[in-house]
């Protein structure tokens, strides 16, 4: 079986809401899995998470149409490996139409990708209501929810709630309450989530040793269900033709 | 099926009568109808360049080539006729029609004749069409409102033109959409039809080695003003589809 590539874009509708953070570590654990997926940071124009990954990752600006050229044309042109696009909020609207204007994800789907949207949620209706438009207007191959821990509370509100069981078929990821100490560790430069999962990380105290990994576990658990999710769709694509 | 004359024009230059023409060709093309051009910026031929095999270079003061375009209309092979008249030719290309018979003759039903008008973002625009009026009484007209090549808004007053548009109870409004200039300009320089574009391919046929991106962007606009073209009596009736009841004076009345 040809096993398809896969485009990830990491997206909300809201700003400082843990976007890079998941990007980051789906990136990670990519990479764990023996994949070598490249970064797309679309904080044009310095860029955020392509500091992480100098190695491995392009700042484009989705605005110009010489980088809309630059980016699509390349992706599509190399085939074969997976992409992680991180997506800022003031970015999300042009990318989307972008994408639609120019018919990429069936460009995509003739190279052999598949596009999946990890879209991160808040509480309000606005952000959940973006949500479901973004939802059931783009064609993408599979939609998956982040949310964090906190939204339990909003989703007693029976409309949010309502809105939310629309959005959530194909799964989603639950992101546990952070401490200050494991952000302060994990946004230090030279931290790496596969170096810390790898048990390479010497320096961090014992206590926020386990706090961190007691998120990690969650959301990889999240990140490998999904995975499965995707291996799945493929056996059952190729079943199918 | 008669044979249709499509004339399209502008006194105004820069407005984007030859991308208009383009269009008008590469819609036929791509809906099956078989259709010729005449181009009358003579002697350089910017239609000439995108469609050689169809497309003939003409002088329309010269009377051999009036008889070329129009003596041919029934006994072509191809059923429609698109005529791009060069910037400043359209009160001259009107006016000799009209003395010379052909506006009454396709007032008569020999033929069907459509004017399609490019206008542009300026006041002069605005004249043109009060010119031209005088000429299209009973006729098809199509006032296309171009922002190909313009990134500023209309100079004019939106109800400014409503009332002049209101006037021309014949009179259909098509909106041609911007086009990014980096697409714009891939398309000329590849010189190439708009399809031949879309589907990658180079004038020899070969592939063309075109950015996808802006592929996609020409195949967006292409189907932008392929709805607007389809709202037009002209195109309603070569789709066969039959005439659509012109609009009436209430009609735009009720609009606004």
């Amino acid at each position: 079986m040809n096993k398809k590539s896969q485009i990830y874009i990491v997206c909300s509708d809201q700003t400082r809401n843990g976007k890079t953070l998941f990007a980051r570590l789906l990136t990670d654990f990519l990479f764990m899995q023996g994949g070598a997926p490249f970064i797309i940071d679309l904080d044009a124009p310095s860029g955020g998470i392509c500091d992480r990954f100098p190695e491995n990752s392009e700042v484009f600006d989705v605005t110009s149409v010489s980088d809309q050229m630059e980016l699509f044309d390349w992706v599509l042109a190399t085939p074969g490996r997976d992409y992680v696009l991180d997506v800022p909020a003031r970015v999300l609207d042009k990318l989307f139409t972008v994408m639609d204007d120019i018919n990429f994800m069936e460009g995509a789907r003739a190279e052999g990708f598949e596009v999946n949207v990890f879209y991160i949620i808040e509480g309000s209706i606005k952000s959940l209501t973006t949500a479901a438009m973004m939802h059931d207007n783009y064609s993408v191959d599979r939609f998956f929810i982040i949310r964090h821990e906190a939204l339990n509370e909003d989703l007693k509100d029976f409309k949010k709630l309502s809105i939310y069981n629309g959005i959530i078929g194909q799964g989603q990821i639950e992101l546990p309450f952070l401490d200050r100490d494991v952000l302060e560790q994990i946004e230090d430069d030279n931290f790496s989530f596969q170096t810390f999962i790898e048990g390479e990380e010497s320096d961090m105290p014992a206590k926020t040793q386990f706090k961190l990994a007691s998120y990690l576990e969650v959301v990889v658990g999240g990140l490998q269900r999904i995975k499965r999710r995707v291996d799945i769709g493929q056996i059952q694509r190729v079943d199918r033709i | 099926m008669k044979p249709t004359l499509i004339i399209v024009g502008a006194d105004k230059g820069g407005v984007g009568k030859t991308t208009i023409s383009r269009f008008m060709m590469d819609y036929l093309a791509r809906h099956n109808i078989l259709a010729r051009g005449f181009d009358t910026e003579n002697p350089r031929g910017t239609l000439n360049r995108f469609y050689p095999a169809n497309t003939k270079i003409i002088d329309l003061a010269d009377v051999a080539d009036q008889m070329a375009v129009l003596d041919t209309l029934d006994s072509d092979s191809a059923n429609v006729t698109v005529v791009d008249l060069k910037a400043g030719n359209l009160s001259y290309a009107l006016d000799l029609f009209d003395r010379i018979g052909v506006l009454e003759a396709a007032r008569d039903g020999k033929f069907d004749l459509a004017l399609v008008h490019v206008v542009g973002p300026s006041i002069a625009s605005l004249d043109e069409i009060n010119e031209v009026t005088k000429y299209v009484r009973n006729l098809d007209y199509v006032i296309a409102r171009n922002f190909i090549n313009e990134t500023n808004f209309f100079e004019w007053d939106e109800k400014t033109f409503k009332k002049y548009f209101a006037d021309l109870n014949s009179a259909h409004e098509m909106v041609v959409p911007k086009l990014n200039e980096m697409a714009y300009e891939q398309v000329d320089l590849a010189g190439v039809t708009y399809k031949d574009f879309i589907d990658n391919k180079a004038p020899d046929g070969s592939g063309g080695g075109y950015s996808f991106t802006l592929r996609g962007y020409v195949k967006k606009w292409c189907d932008d003003i392929d709805a607007e073209l389809e709202k037009t009596q002209l195109i309603q009736a070569l789709l066969g589809r039959g005439r659509p009841a012109p609009a009436t004076k209430s009609d735009s009345d009720a609009k606004d």
